[in-house]
């Protein structure tokens, strides 16, 4: 429907037409406008604060060495990732090789597990090795690589079946996977670019192979020094270099994501089982996937393993099984809050954009942009909030429903892509055929678009859910006493510990991610990658 | 049936941005007079078929229904489901996730009896617990004209419904609506470039060219003495069925 077009109403009175969900309204403005000032109000008390308090000049000394060393292992992480990452994404969208949707699946864990899980394993496997700024890269170009292959894939995606055909015919597989690589570049880009925003941001790597980072000196501000003032101010400082150089990159390639969200009438790329690429591709992925992943997780394993060699007890499993228990609970609720949340506003958001190409490319240009911002902005902020706020707030402000918040406001961009992509697959005519043929606008919604969006949900909660409890950032600084999620708990003990305790509760994690994520390909469609 | 009267547009013009799609055009559709609306892509053909059902408002003029008000750009006075129309999409516009029994029943006044008529008169009664991803391309465009008809209504607007389907389908598609408009009496309103469709559904043509009516009067007529590019096709088609007197195009 076209968006310059008076709104459809009716003049007789009556039940309300479907054809509202098509037509153009002030309540979408409203309703986008809305949800996106939720989601940065978190972070309004702490620019506040940033600007009116006075003390110690944030860009100075350890704090501007800590932020230049984030952003150099980002932009390097990065990088790597993308040199990496692009030809992996490529294979898997081109070829098709034995074990190849496992391998995906697998590929994916990364992106679920906190950073300083992926770094405990590279530690335990390298000893002091790697610490420096070395560890904190390697970390991420594997933590980033996942994100930088599926958004390749998923731009290759785009590609229709005679292009590619086409290319092939011209170029052979050169000319094809030319064509494949150019055409994904751009979500690629963006994904290397969140990924690195997301690195500068994230204290734990540092943490683990002792370099000081823009994160964790935010978090010693806070927690160490009990200096609001100063927190609030280097939040501030970390986010506007982030956003000065991922904010221009989101708007630039927001049409471009956009336009690959749209569903197509094309024929899908059909993979090639071409012996000589096949096992080439094949190759390529599990090697991307053994450095990624595996690597790290042989880290993991080996204390573990020689604990059980040498004592051939199982208490190191048990006590993390115990862990668990006293934290899943908390954990589950962390993970079901902010994903109800996330998937609320990311499909309110969807709903409200509607079919609107303008409107969809600033959603998407937007949410990008809310994703790079550091999560210790809002986590303070509403720290700020619960200060400022009267004590009958507390039930609300300092409590595991502000860390659902929080979490939820953060992640609520993830959830909103999905819902844009399932209503990008609905068609307008829908709509029409149900005024036409006098389809209430209630029972419409409950038959027609809820089933059509509920797939898409359910897998957006489960992924901001998972999102969610891997954040241990937010987690850190807005878990009520007493009420550690369960990586948070791994977070907080790996320090002082013995390293088979450690490596037994990552594990646990680690298997609980795997299993959720199968759950969550499952319900994505397994058969459709 | 549900009413039986006529449409009229008077003065309505429609614009996307700044692309005028129809341009101050006026024209009537009586009751039981099958319709044919041809023109080259993009002169406002479906753009007329959805001014008509009520599907958007005009930014000008007036659709009239039965000589009452239907549409103004004001808004709607007459409800799309209250003008008598079933309609059968270019994309058919099937509910992918219900069965093609709930696709037909889920309108208004559509019982499980009259849903159940629809699909056996249209020959899918024994796909009736199917999803349309599970049906072809010729039983999705059956299950979407036993939709249409379920409500038996005055006007069947069909939206070039036989695009992409094989020869034989399409001939078995166009005599069951044939029988159709014979045996229940919905006037028919297609949007086609196939000049079989239109001889075989409709008696009387509205050409569209650039937002404008072009040329307008019966088959025959059109097919004696065309005035516009989509005419003389017809009348090439219809020249080269062997047919010597265009008479026999006077027959839906």
């Amino acid at each position: 429907m076209n968006a310059d077009a008076p709104p459809i109403r009716s003049l007789q009175s009556g039940p309300v037409s479907p054809l509202v969900l098509e037509a153009p309204g002030a309540w979408r403005g409203l309703v986008i406008a809305g949800i996106f000032l939720l989601a940065i109000t978190p972070a309004l008390p702490l620019l506040a604060e940033a600007l009116t308090s006075s003390g110690q000049a944030v860009m100075s000394g350890v704090f501007a060495a800590a932020v230049q060393g984030g952003l150099v292992i980002g932009v390097l992480a990065a990088s790597v990732a993308l040199v990496l990452g692009v030809p992996t994404g490529v294979a898997l969208t081109l070829y098709d090789f034995p074990g190849r949707r496992a391998l995906m699946v697998v590929l994916a864990l990364p992106l679920l597990l906190p950073p300083f899980l992926i770094a405990l394993g590279w530690s335990m496997l390298a000893g002091g090795g790697l610490d420096g700024p070395a560890g904190p890269i390697v970390v991420f170009a594997s933590w980033i690589l996942p994100l930088v292959a599926f958004a390749t894939y998923a731009g290759g995606a785009g590609l229709s079946a005679t292009a590619v055909e086409a290319a092939r015919l011209a170029g052979g597989e050169r000319g094809a996977i030319v064509l494949t690589a150019r055409h994904a570049f751009v979500p690629a880009m963006a994904a290397a670019g969140l990924g690195a925003a997301l690195s500068i941001a994230d204290p734990g790597p540092g943490q683990v192979f002792r370099v000081q980072t823009a994160a964790s000196e935010i978090l010693a501000s806070f927690a160490a020094l009990g200096d609001f003032g100063l927190a609030a101010r280097q939040s501030v400082t970390v986010a506007a270099i982030i956003l000065a150089a991922a904010g221009p990159l989101a708007f630039l390639v927001a049409p471009r994501i956009a336009e690959a969200l749209m569903a197509r009438e094309t024929r899908r790329v059909r993979r090639a089982r071409m012996r000589g690429p096949r096992a080439a591709a094949g190759a390529a992925a599990a090697v991307m996937i053994m450095a990624a992943l595996l690597t790290p997780m042989i880290g993991l394993v080996s204390p573990l393993a020689y604990s059980l060699v040498e004592g051939g007890d199982l208490r190191w499993l048990s006590r993390a099984f115990s862990e668990l228990l006293r934290t899943g609970g908390d954990t589950l609720v962390y993970a079901a809050g902010a994903g109800f949340i996330a998937v609320l506003l990311g499909f309110a958001l969807a709903v409200a954009v509607g079919r609107d190409a303008g409107r969809r490319r600033f959603a998407i240009a937007a949410c990008l942009f809310l994703l790079c911002l550091p999560p210790a902005l809002a986590a303070l902020g509403m720290i700020q909030l619960a200060t400022a706020a009267p004590a009958w707030a507390d039930p609300v402000l300092r409590s595991r429903f502000a860390l659902c918040l929080t979490l939820g406001l953060r992640l609520f961009p993830v959830a909103a892509l999905f819902g844009l992509r399932a209503q990008a697959t609905s068609s307008p005519s829908w709509t029409h055929a149900a005024a036409v043929h006098g389809v209430p606008l209630a029972l419409f919604l409950k038959r027609v678009t809820a089933p059509h969006l509920a797939p898409a949900a359910a897998a957006a909660f489960l992924l901001a859910g998972l999102l969610a409890i891997a954040d241990i950032g937010t987690a850190l600084l807005l878990h009520p006493p007493g009420a550690a999620s369960f990586p948070l708990a791994i977070f907080t003990v790996m320090a002082n510990a013995p390293e088979a305790f450690v490596a037994a509760l990552a594990l646990v994690y680690v298997a609980i991610a795997a299993m959720l994520l199968f759950a969550l390909w499952r319900l994505v469609g397994w058969k459709r990658a | 049936m549900t009413g039986n009267s006529g449409f009229e547009l008077h003065n309505v013009s429609k614009r996307y941005g700044r692309q005028v799609v129809l341009s101050d055009i006026s024209c009537t559709l009586p009751a039981g007079r099958h319709t044919a609306l041809l023109g080259p892509s993009g002169c406002g053909k479906s753009t007329l078929l959805r001014l008509l059902a009520g599907l958007e408002p005009p930014d000008s003029g007036e659709v009239v229904q039965g000589g009452k008000l239907a549409s103004t750009p004001e808004g709607m006075l007459i409800a799309p489901h209250k003008r008598g129309v079933g309609m059968v999409f270019q994309d058919l516009a099937l509910w992918p996730n219900l069965s093609v029994l709930d696709n037909v029943r889920l309108g208004r006044s559509v019982s499980d009896a009259r849903a159940r008529e629809a699909l056996a008169h249209c020959g899918i009664e024994p796909l009736a617990k199917r999803r349309p991803g599970e049906l072809s391309g010729g039983e999705q465009q059956r299950a979407a004209l036993a939709r249409a008809i379920a409500a038996h209504p005055a006007f069947l607007f069909l939206d070039e419904p036989f695009a992409g389907l094989d020869w034989e389908t399409k001939s078995a598609l166009l005599e069951m609506i044939s029988a159709l408009a014979r045996e229940t009496g919905p006037t028919i309103l297609l949007v086609s470039h196939d000049p079989a469709e239109v001889l075989a559904l409709a008696r009387y043509l509205i050409v569209l060219e650039t937002g404008n009516i072009a040329e307008e009067g019966s088959i025959h007529d059109a097919i004696n003495q065309p005035k516009t590019s989509a005419a003389r096709h017809l009348r090439t088609y219809t020249l080269g069925l062997g047919r010597a007197n265009p008479q026999e195009a006077d027959q839906p």
